[in-house]
């Protein structure tokens, strides 16, 4: 069965240069499985035969295998304190006239929690009446996510977490479609990248790392534990000495750099980079 | 129902209701029809009825004429007085008795009928308007002579009509006109036999002319009442036919209205459930997805669980080994220290010895070197003693004696013992002894040991006011209070306190002697018998210490926690080094520069832009911006800058090609170029590039901040460069050590011997280490970190022997600041510690000291370690 699985994400990665190799068994298993039934297929190999013969069944399986839920402020007691830490670096930066924050969603999906965390810094700056150079580079594989994410198009499901106050001030309702504001959109940069990608160590689009801040949440649990670490590598190299790094829930950071974060926050699993 | 049929909706209605309003018209006409039928009906009737009226007022009149000829005829005639009016009728000539005479004279003569009637309607016609006239076809009397009609219906008598009658005008005046025949009776032929007419043939006739003015205005008031009706109905039948017709067309509408309705809400209904539908599935999809992330989270978990338990095993085995060593490590401890006691033992007797015999012999000082060997030899040994007690609790050799005792005895002797000490200090020293304080059983001399130490550190650590002691009880317990006003203990310091080799602080064994290990004894022995002892201070303040003891022994209590294990551990100084490690990372940084160096960056891409904008311009650098590659040439036809930063994909003319043209340009040619692309670069770009020689190729995403700025100063042909303030500093630091090495001359110096600058906090080790460097070398004394480094900016050590445990600032410390100051940079640094390990020598020279000698101090060692570094 294994081996079957690898013959058809090889055959997606030459096809469409999308790599799954990396991705924890179970998890490719129980997603590519759930093709069977819509190509009636029975095993992986039948379906391997199936994708060999429709061109248009590679959409398919890289729409499941590259599903992701998230929603505005998911989880919003992380974000809370995401919040505040994320206020202590800004008037940190302002005191030492340091005009730029840096901040990566990785694994952004449709952009919900990097758009989250640009209402928060929106907020933040606002409210301590200072100016800067915000950069949240978001970045995910999949590209109709970015595609959506671009637009920056919500439903009310997707926004049951946002303040009403925020709601009213950035977003503009259109039927039952909400916009997000110009100024929030242009705060993040939404790109493609593969967390994977062995030329670069943060999104090319950023050039340097330096990040004040990374995101990472629920992208390391789809991974083996190899790849984590190869994962975590970036992640731990994009970010400024002092810098964070938030992980889901069943996220920690891998054993080569257990040592080099410390935990901030007893329940969430926000890091601060040693 | 799709939704674009609505759309189509309101087109029906139209022809439906145009429809309507045919119909609705068709009625009224079909309405006004019948009602005009109806009137015509009615008026014909009308007209009829009057007509017959008319008729049978003519046919009265003729029959009453003929009645009356009738009657006349049967009478034969009658006699009427003849006069004007009514001469005799000539055409009655031939009948005889024509004329008479009544007696009476009076003249009379005969009126046959057909005179009298016209007579009677010559005279009354005019009268009542209704003209009769008896008329033949052969009248005896020409003027009775038909008229044309009369003629014309005589005629039509012949041929058997009975009755001729008809609407005509008469004498210009619509009139009926009736005539009936008059048929020979027998009386007629008294006057017309000699015409030849036989009863039954037609004698001729009488017309009746009704005149029909009269009806016809009765007719016409009729007619008129009768349209007015009609009028009125049709009125009301139209009103009913359009209000029905509004009313069908209303109900029409609110039908269709609400058909509409119904149909949009449908089409709403079915807009939100395709919607809701959606949503449902994007749920779903979320939900799934969501499940999936689950279980990722719980595999991980699951897997983390596994590996904890793995971990647990490990941890249980490595526990297992732990206690293993730890008896191990106690009963070599408790062996060793026997075996130490010897050799020291016979160290501090000769040591003695020579006191007593040789004090006069030797000079001062090396009477001073005696004492301190004498000293730290009864150091050891109580320090032996104290490991082999601590040994023997932990290996479980520690044997116990339970007597009932008296506490207010043991209190009181040790009160007794430190009365000198207590009266020295000028302190007060109170006990408070519950009178009727029972007895207790328990180990007289260990807790004895307990008292006899908490109280004399009591005693110890105060130097101004006293120490009070309260002993209280109950029935299960008795408590000891031991409250002084001394010192204290800091509060992180607290919660070890009873660990071994504690001693608050490091430089305190200088005043306060002691092996540190006292506390934690007292603790392990007081458990052992039963009881506990705890500790509240305040730093600076006091300190108390309470002891329960029970009155009975039950056993040991539990030990939670402290082992011996725990206070080997090489924590502590392993921390102060990993501190240093990273102040020595903080502050190696890389130097700011500031110059108004004018960068141009080719670039397409805004947030780059804005990002390289942001770090350049802080930095200092002035940088220009084109968006592409055509625009970049035609910058720096105008302006040269002093270098280039230069994408590589670029819509038009791209990277590569702006590289050649500035290359192929005489004035540009020499302009460094930075590469910054994401382009992963196949072979032939890198040839591409190479040949046309750039200075920096960054890819990115693949690039710190810190070495971007690097890369482009090094691209801008700067090296990392030192501030000129810092070679100001350097120029200025040169003098002042000039002419502090001459000051520093001045002291009990030897000139010119090396000077070695010695940091050690324990007198007897700078004692010892003066001693040997004493010959050879001048020697700076500094007792903490410190002081240390002061008098290492001030007097230019040749050497540092540097000590890593230190207070104030530590070794590692020390040594972070000496190697990151240019003044002191250059002075070698060696390390003197305790610890020998091979990962701590590591640890060490990773700090930045240049080399490392371990205590005890071996001298030849030591003089050619200093020597080496000297020579260097």
């Amino acid at each position: 069965m294994e081996k079957n699985i690898n013959k058809i994400l090889n055959y997606l990665h030459d096809q469409r240069s999308y790599d799954f190799t990396g991705n924890r068994l179970s998890m490719l298993e129980r997603r590519i499985s759930k093709r069977f039934f819509p190509t009636e297929t029975e095993d992986f190999e039948e379906y391997f035969q199936y994708l060999l013969k429709n061109q248009q069944e590679l959409d398919h399986l890289i729409d499941i295998l590259t599903i992701n839920v998230s929603s505005f402020f998911r989880d919003p007691h992380i974000f809370n304190h995401v919040e505040k830490i994320l206020s202590g670096i800004i008037t940190a930066k302002s005191e030492c006239k340091d005009h730029s924050l840096r901040i990566w969603s990785a694994g952004c999906a449709s952009g919900e929690e990097p758009y989250s965390v640009a209402l928060i810094v929106a907020e933040l700056l606002e409210a301590e009446k200072v100016a800067m150079y915000v950069n949240i580079f978001a970045t995910d594989i999949d590209k109709k996510a970015v595609n959506k994410a671009q637009k920056g198009e919500y439903k009310t499901n997707a926004l049951r977490d946002v303040k009403s106050s925020i709601l009213n001030r950035c977003f503009k309702v259109d039927k039952d479609i909400f916009r997000i504001d110009e100024p929030i959109k242009n705060m993040v940069n939404f790109t493609i990248y593969d967390l994977l990608d062995k030329y670069s160590f943060v999104p090319p689009e950023s050039i340097f790392g330096n990040f004040d801040m990374a995101l990472c949440r629920n992208v390391l649990i789809y991974f083996n534990p190899d790849f984590q670490e190869k994962i975590f590598d970036k992640l731990y190299r994009s970010l400024n000495t002092g810098g964070y790094l938030v992980l889901g829930e069943a996220e920690f950071p891998s054993e080569k750099y257990k040592n080099d974060f410390r935990r901030v926050h007893k329940s969430y699993k926000i890091y601060q980079k040693r | 129902m799709k939704y674009e049929d609505i759309e189509e909706k309101p087109d029906k209605s139209e022809p439906r209701r145009n429809k309507l309003m045919k119909y609705t018209w068709c009625v009224v006409a079909a309405w006004t029809l019948i009602l005009v039928g109806l009137l015509a009906r009615d008026l014909a009737k009308l007209g009829q009825a009057t007509h017959n009226l008319a008729i049978r007022e003519a046919l009265a009149h003729f029959q009453k004429d003929e009645a009356f000829r009738f009657w006349a005829a049967t009478h034969g005639g009658f006699y009427v007085p003849t006069n004007e009016r009514t001469p005799p009728n000539p055409y009655l000539a031939h009948i005889p008795e024509r004329d008479i005479e009544k007696p009476s004279g009076m003249k009379l003569t005969l009126m046959n009928p057909a005179y009298a009637l016209r007579q009677m309607n010559e005279e009354f016609a005019s009268t009542y308007g209704v003209a009769g006239h008896i008329t033949s076809l052969l009248p005896l009397r020409p003027e009775n002579s038909p008229d044309d009609w009369e003629h014309q219906a005589l005629e039509s008598f012949e041929t058997g009509e009975v009755e001729v009658r008809e609407f005509t005008k008469f004498e210009g005046k619509s009139s009926l006109r009736l005539m009936r025949p008059l048929i020979v009776q027998e009386g007629c032929l008294k006057c017309h036999a000699h015409q030849g007419y036989a009863i039954g043939d037609v004698r001729g006739g009488v017309s009746v002319s009704v005149p029909l003015a009269a009806y016809i205005t009765e007719k016409q008031k009729a007619a008129a009442t009768h349209m007015l009706s009609y009028a009125l109905i049709w009125i009301f039948g139209f009103a009913t036919i359009i209000r029905g017709s509004y009313i069908i067309k209303k109900k029409d509408f609110e039908r269709e209205h609400a058909q509409k309705m119904l149909q949009e809400s449908y089409a709403q209904l079915e807009i939100r459930v395709q919607e809701r539908t959606d949503d449902l599935a994007r749920i779903n999809q979320q939900l799934e997805a969501q499940a999936e992330e689950l279980r990722g989270q719980s595999e991980e978990l699951q897997n983390q669980t596994e590996e904890l338990k793995g971990q647990n095993l490990e941890l249980e085995m490595q526990r297992n080994q732990v206690e293993e060593a730890t008896r191990l490590k106690s009963e070599f401890l408790s062996n060793m220290s026997h075996e130490l006691r010897t050799p020291l033992n016979s160290i501090m007797a000769l040591s003695r010895v020579l006191i007593m015999q040789a004090k006069d012999k030797l000079s001062e000082e090396e009477n001073n070197y005696l004492e301190i060997v004498e000293r730290n030899g009864k150091q050891l040994l109580s320090l032996i003693n104290d490991i082999l007690d601590l040994s023997k609790i932990e290996a479980g050799k520690m044997d116990f004696y339970l007597q009932t005792i008296s506490l207010k005895t043991i209190l009181n002797n040790i009160g007794d013992s430190l009365q000198p000490i207590v009266r020295e200090k000028d302190l007060y020293f109170k006990m408070d002894i519950a009178d009727d304080l029972p007895m207790i059983e328990t180990d007289d001399a260990k807790l004895h040991q307990v008292l006899q130490n908490i109280i004399s550190n009591s005693v110890k650590f105060t130097e101004k006011g006293g120490v009070d002691i309260l002993v209280k009880y109950n029935s299960e317990k008795v408590c000891l209070t031991i409250k002084d006003t001394g010192i204290g203990i800091p509060e992180d310091e607290l919660p070890h306190i009873f660990e071994e080799f504690r001693q608050v602080d490091g430089t305190s064994s200088r005043l306060y002697e002691g092996t540190g290990l006292g506390l934690a004894i007292a603790k392990k022995l007081i458990r052992n018998l039963g009881g506990d002892i705890q500790v509240k201070s305040k730093f600076e303040e006091g300190s108390i210490f309470i002891v329960t003891l029970p009155i009975k022994w039950h056993g040991v209590a539990d030990l939670p926690g402290i082992s011996t294990f725990q206070a080997l551990r090489p924590e502590p100084e392993e921390k102060i080094i990993l501190a240093g490690l990273e102040k020595v990372r903080k502050t190696s940084k890389a130097e700011k520069i500031k110059s108004e160096t004018r960068i141009l960056l080719v670039e397409d891409n805004e947030t780059t832009v804005i990002q390289m904008k942001v770090v350049l311009e802080r930095e200092g650098y002035k940088l220009d911006v084109t968006r592409d590659g055509r625009q970049a040439l035609e910058y720096i036809k105008h302006t040269i800058p002093d270098g280039i930063i230069l994408d590589l994909m670029m819509p038009e003319v791209d990277g590569f090609e702006v590289l050649e043209k500035i290359r192929n340009t005489e004035a540009t040619r020499r302009i460094p170029v930075l590469i910054l692309t994401a382009k992963n670069l196949t072979r032939e770009d890198l040839s591409r590039l190479s040949a046309n020689h750039i200075q920096q190729l960054v890819q990115k995403g693949d690039i710190g901040k810190e070495k971007l700025l690097f890369k482009i100063q090094l691209m801008l042909g700067n090296e990392p460069h030192i501030k000129e303030e810092e070679k100001r500093k350097k120029v200025k630091d040169k003098v002042v050590k000039s002419v502090k090495q001459i000051r520093s001359n001045r002291t009990t110096q030897i000139e010119g011997l090396p000077r070695v600058l010695v940091v050690e906090d324990n007198p007897d080790n700078m004692t010892t280490i003066k001693a040997i460097l004493k010959d050879d070398y001048n020697v700076l004394e500094a007792y903490d970190g410190k002081q240390g480094l002061n008098i290492a900016r001030t007097e230019l050590p040749d050497v540092i022997l540097l000590d890593i445990a230190l207070p104030k600032m530590d070794g590692m410390e020390v040594v972070n600041v000496v190697k990151n100051s240019e003044e002191l940079k250059n002075i070698p640094v060696i390390a003197v510690t305790a610890r020998a390990m091979k990962a701590d020598r590591d640890i060490i020279m990773a700090a930045g000291f240049d080399d490392y000698i371990s205590k005890p101090i071996d001298q030849k060692l030591l003089l050619k370690r200093i020597e080496k570094w000297l020579r260097r």
